[in-house]
C-alpha cells in the first residue's frame, strides 16, 4: 500500500520556523489524535475524550489549535528540535558570513503587494511528519513499519532586511499558514484510508500509546537538514532493500 | 473574552463529551439555538451560521458563513455510523475548531472586539445562505463531506476576504436605533427579520455547561467487525446510538429515520384503545401492555404515547439538551444533565399538571421524588407515583381507593416489574418540562381556595336543595 503523501510550500523568515512546523503538524496531530482507548474485552474499548488548546504564535498572526497534552507537546518539541536549531545554525552562519556570499533577492509578486522588496534567502529544507503502522514479519526480521500518510513541510527559509519588513512577514505568513490549516482540513476530511481500529493486543501496532491523556497514531518526524549528501545516499540505499525485502516477505 | 481557550484531556470516558471531543456549551448560545431553531437538516435544506461584524458608527459587515447541509442524494448504506461515522464526525468536529481559528474574523477581529469599536454578532438559521453578503474574491472551503446511510453530511466555510464595509442596501442595520447598543456585560440580542441575532461575546459569568450527556455506552466501541452493526456489550441493555443533532425536545420523529418516513405528516400518530377508557385520554398506564412504546412529545393529552402502537424501529435514545430555566438570576442557564438516562434530574423534586382534554375533565396530578444518587438504571431507584383523579374517572384497573378524592398509587420499587409502558410513562414525566405553558400551576390553589369557598357556602347549597324537594313534594 502506498502511502498518501501531501506536500506543503511555505517561505518563512528564519524566526518563524519553528511556529509554522508547530502549527501545522500539531493540526495534523490533532486529527490524528484519539482519547485514550481502555479496553473491557480483546475487542470491546472505550475512548476518552480530547481536549484542545489554542496556541497564539510567537512571530506569526496566527492563532493555532493543539490536542492539549503537555506529554505529546513535549515529544513534537524535542523531535522538531533538531530541525529548529539547524536552521538557526544555518541562519547565524550566513548572516556572520554576509558581505556578498549570497545577495538579497526579491520576493515573489505577492510579497511587494505585502510592501517587502527585498529578502535575503537562506536555504531550503524540508520535514516531514509520516503516520504508519507496524507491521511483524517473520523472526528474525524487525518489525516493519509501513508509513500510511506523509505530511511533507518544504521550506523556503529567508531573512528580512528591515524590522518593518517582518512585521509584514508575520502577517503574510499568517495568511499562507491559514490557508494550509483550511487545506489540510479539507483533506483530512476526505473518505480515504485510515487503520483499522485494533484489538487490544494490537493496538501498539498501530497507536502510540505512551501518552497517558491521548493516543495519537504511530507517527515520527524526520528531515533533510543538516545531513550530508553521502548520509542521504546511504539512507536512500537502505531504505530501498528495506522495501525491496518487506515487499518479498 | 479574549481568553485562550483550553480544555483538558480525560482518560477517561465520559458520557458528556459526544464525538470524544471536549466541549462545554454556553448557556445563552444553548438557549438561542434551542428557541430558534426548529429544524435541522435534512429536514432543513441547511443550517447556517453567520457572523457579522458591527461597527459603532453602526455599520454592519458580514464575515463568514458556515453551512451545515446533508446531502440526500449522496447516500453510502455500509457505512457504520455507531463507530466509522462517529469517528469520522469527530474529525470533523476538531476540524471546524480548527478552521474557526484561522478564518480573518477570528484573526482579525473575534479577539479584539469592544463596544467603543466594533462587535461580532453571530446568527443561526434554516435553509440557504446569502453568499451574496460575503462580498468580492470570498473564498470557500469544504471541511468535510461525510458519507452516511441517512446522506452526506456536508459542512462548508464561506469567508469574506476584502474587508470593506460598503454601503449596501441587502445588508440592513442590525440596530436601528443607537440607545439599544449594551454593554459588553448584557445578553444582547437583536433581530433583523425574522432572524434574531446573538452577540459572539458571551456576557462574563455565563454559565458554561457540559454538553448533555446521552448514556456512557455512547463511548463504547467494538473493533470487531461481526459487530458493526450490533449494540455493543450487552445486547440488552447497551446500545451506542448517533443522532444528527436532534433534541428529543422537539419532533421525536426527525431522530429516527425510519420512523420519520413512517410518519408522514407532523401530527403524532398513536392507536386509542376506544373499549373502555374514557374518551379522550386516560390517566391509567396499560400495565399489560406488551409492546414497546416510542415516546413523543405532544400536547395533545396526557400518556398518548402509552397507546401508540409498537413500531418495528429499535428504541433510540436521544440526545437530551439542558433544560433552559428561565427563572434564574441570571437569566437562561441550564441544567446539567445526569450521565444516566434513568437520572434526567438530581434531587430534584418536579411536580407536573396534566389536564386532560376529555369533556370528563379529568384532572391528575403527578410528583416524582428521585433520589440524590445517580443510578445507572431504572432498577436500581425507588420510585413512587402518585395519582389523583376525581370522581369521574371510571377505574379500569380498578385503582379507586376509599378516600373520594384522591386514588394514590404507589410505584412497585422496580420499574421492570411495571412493564415498558408504565416505564415509558415515567420516562416521559420526568423529561417534561417543569413549566408548561399550557397549564397554570395555580390549579392548585384555585382548587383549594374553591373547596373552602363551597365549604362556607354549605349551608346555603343545603337550603337550596331542601327547598328543592319541599317544591317536589308539593
Amino acid at each position: 500500500m502506498n502511502a498518501r503523501n501531501q506536500q506543503l510550500q511555505l517561505t518563512v523568515e528564519y524566526r518563524q520556523v519553528k511556529d509554522a512546523i508547530l502549527c501545522l503538524f500539531h493540526n495534523s496531530l490533532l486529527h490524528r489524535t484519539v482519547g485514550k482507548s481502555k479496553y473491557s474485552a480483546e475487542s470491546s474499548y472505550t475512548l476518552g475524550s480530547i481536549g484542545i488548546e489554542e496556541v497564539d504564535c510567537s512571530n506569526i498572526d496566527l492563532t493555532y489549535v493543539r490536542v492539549n497534552s503537555p506529554e505529546l507537546v513535549i515529544d513534537i518539541d524535542d523531535k522538531t528540535r533538531s530541525f529548529v536549531d539547524a536552521i538557526q545554525t544555518i541562519a547565524n552562519y550566513k548572516s556572520g558570513s554576509f558581505s556578498g556570499s549570497s545577495s538579497p533577492s526579491s520576493p515573489g509578486r505577492n510579497m511587494r503587494f505585502y510592501g517587502i522588496d527585498q529578502w535575503e534567502p537562506i536555504t531550503t529544507a524540508q520535514i516531514k511528519l509520516e503516520f504508519y503502522q507496524k507491521r511483524k514479519r517473520q523472526w528474525p526480521m524487525p518489525e516493519d513499519q509501513v508509513p500510511w500518510e506523509i505530511w511533507e513541510l518544504n521550506l523556503e527559509i529567508v531573512r528580512t532586511l528591515r524590522g518593518e519588513d517582518f512585521q509584514r512577514m508575520r502577517e503574510f505568513v499568517g495568511e499562507k499558514l491559514a490557508d494550509k490549516v483550511l487545506y489540510m482540513c479539507s483533506i483530512i476530511n476526505k473518505p480515504q484510508y485510515l487503520p483499522k481500529m485494533p484489538t487490544r493486543t494490537e493496538l501498539p501496532y498501530v497507536f502510540e500509546d505512551k501518552f497517558s491523556d491521548c493516543q495519537p497514531y504511530l507517527y515520527r518526524i524526520s528531515s533533510d537538514c543538516g545531513q550530508r549528501q553521502s548520509d542521504i545516499n546511504s539512507s536512500f540505499m537502505k531504505k530501498f532493500f528495506k522495501d525491496t525485502l518487506s515487499f518479498t516477505a | 473574552m479574549g481568553d485562550l481557550v483550553k480544555y483538558e484531556c480525560s482518560p477517561e470516558p465520559e458520557s458528556s463529551d459526544w464525538f470524544n471531543v471536549r466541549i462545554d456549551e454556553i448557556g445563552e448560545i444553548a438557549a438561542y439555538l434551542k428557541s430558534g431553531i426548529k429544524r435541522f437538516p435534512p429536514y432543513a435544506s441547511g443550517l447556517n451560521l453567520d457572523f457579522l461584524l458591527h461597527t459603532a458608527d453602526g455599520d454592519s459587515l458580514p464575515l463568514e458563513t458556515w453551512v451545515v447541509r446533508i446531502d440526500p442524494t449522496n447516500t453510502d448504506e455500509n457505512v457504520n455510523v455507531h463507530t466509522h461515522l462517529y469517528h469520522q464526525m469527530s474529525t470533523l468536529l476538531k476540524s471546524i475548531q480548527t478552521a474557526a481559528r484561522v478564518t480573518p474574523t477570528y484573526r482579525y477581529y473575534a479577539r479584539k472586539q469592544s463596544p467603543e469599536t466594533f462587535v461580532i454578532f453571530y446568527r443561526v438559521f434554516e435553509g440557504e445562505p446569502d453568499l451574496f453578503l460575503l462580498g468580492d474574491d470570498q473564498r470557500y472551503v469544504r471541511l468535510g463531506s461525510l458519507p452516511s446511510p441517512f446522506g452526506s453530511l456536508c459542512v462548508d466555510l464561506y469567508y469574506r476576504t476584502r474587508m470593506e464595509i460598503v454601503p449596501n442596501a441587502n445588508v440592513s442595520p442590525i440596530i436601528e436605533a443607537k440607545e439599544n447598543v449594551q454593554s459588553q456585560n448584557e445578553n444582547v440580542v437583536f433581530r433583523l427579520g425574522s432572524i434574531p441575532f446573538g452577540s459572539a461575546v458571551p456576557a462574563k459569568g455565563s454559565e458554561i455547561v457540559a454538553a448533555s450527556p446521552v448514556s456512557e455506552e455512547i463511548n463504547t466501541f467494538s473493533t470487531s467487525p461481526l459487530s458493526q452493526d450490533l449494540p455493543f456489550g450487552n445486547q440488552s441493555e447497551q446500545e451506542a446510538h448517533f443522532k444528527l443533532g436532534r433534541s428529543v425536545s422537539s419532533s421525536d420523529d426527525s431522530a429516527n429515520p425510519r420512523l420519520a418516513q413512517d410518519n408522514k405528516s407532523d401530527d403524532p400518530t398513536f392507536a386509542m384503545d376506544m373499549s373502555n377508557s374514557p374518551k379522550g385520554s386516560s390517566s391509567f398506564p396499560q400495565r399489560s401492555s406488551s409492546y414497546r412504546q416510542i415516546r413523543v412529545r405532544n400536547n395533545s393529552f396526557p400518556f398518548a404515547s402509552l397507546l401508540l402502537e409498537s413500531q418495528t424501529a429499535e428504541s433510540t435514545r436521544s440526545q437530551v439538551l439542558p433544560r433552559v430555566v428561565e427563572d434564574t438570576g441570571n437569566g437562561a442557564s441550564l441544567l446539567p444533565s445526569n450521565k444516566s438516562d434513568s437520572a434526567l434530574n438530581r434531587s430534584s423534586n418536579k411536580s407536573l399538571h396534566v389536564t386532560s382534554s376529555s369533556p370528563l375533565e379529568l384532572f391528575a396530578q403527578m410528583s416524582i421524588k428521585e433520589e440524590d444518587e445517580e443510578k445507572q438504571t431504572l432498577a436500581d431507584e425507588s420510585e413512587k407515583t402518585e395519582v389523583d383523579l376525581n370522581d369521574n374517572i371510571e377505574g379500569e384497573d380498578g385503582m379507586e381507593s376509599s378516600d373520594d378524592s384522591y386514588v394514590k398509587v404507589f410505584a412497585f420499587a422496580s420499574t421492570d416489574d411495571l412493564g415498558n409502558d408504565l416505564g415509558e410513562f415515567v420516562k416521559e414525566v420526568r423529561q417534561a418540562p417543569q413549566n408548561l405553558p399550557s397549564f397554570s400551576q395555580d390549579n392548585a390553589n384555585l382548587l383549594a381556595d374553591q373547596l373552602s369557598c363551597f365549604k362556607e357556602k354549605v349551608g346555603a347549597f343545603d337550603s337550596f336543595v331542601a327547598g328543592l324537594k319541599e317544591k317536589e313534594d308539593e
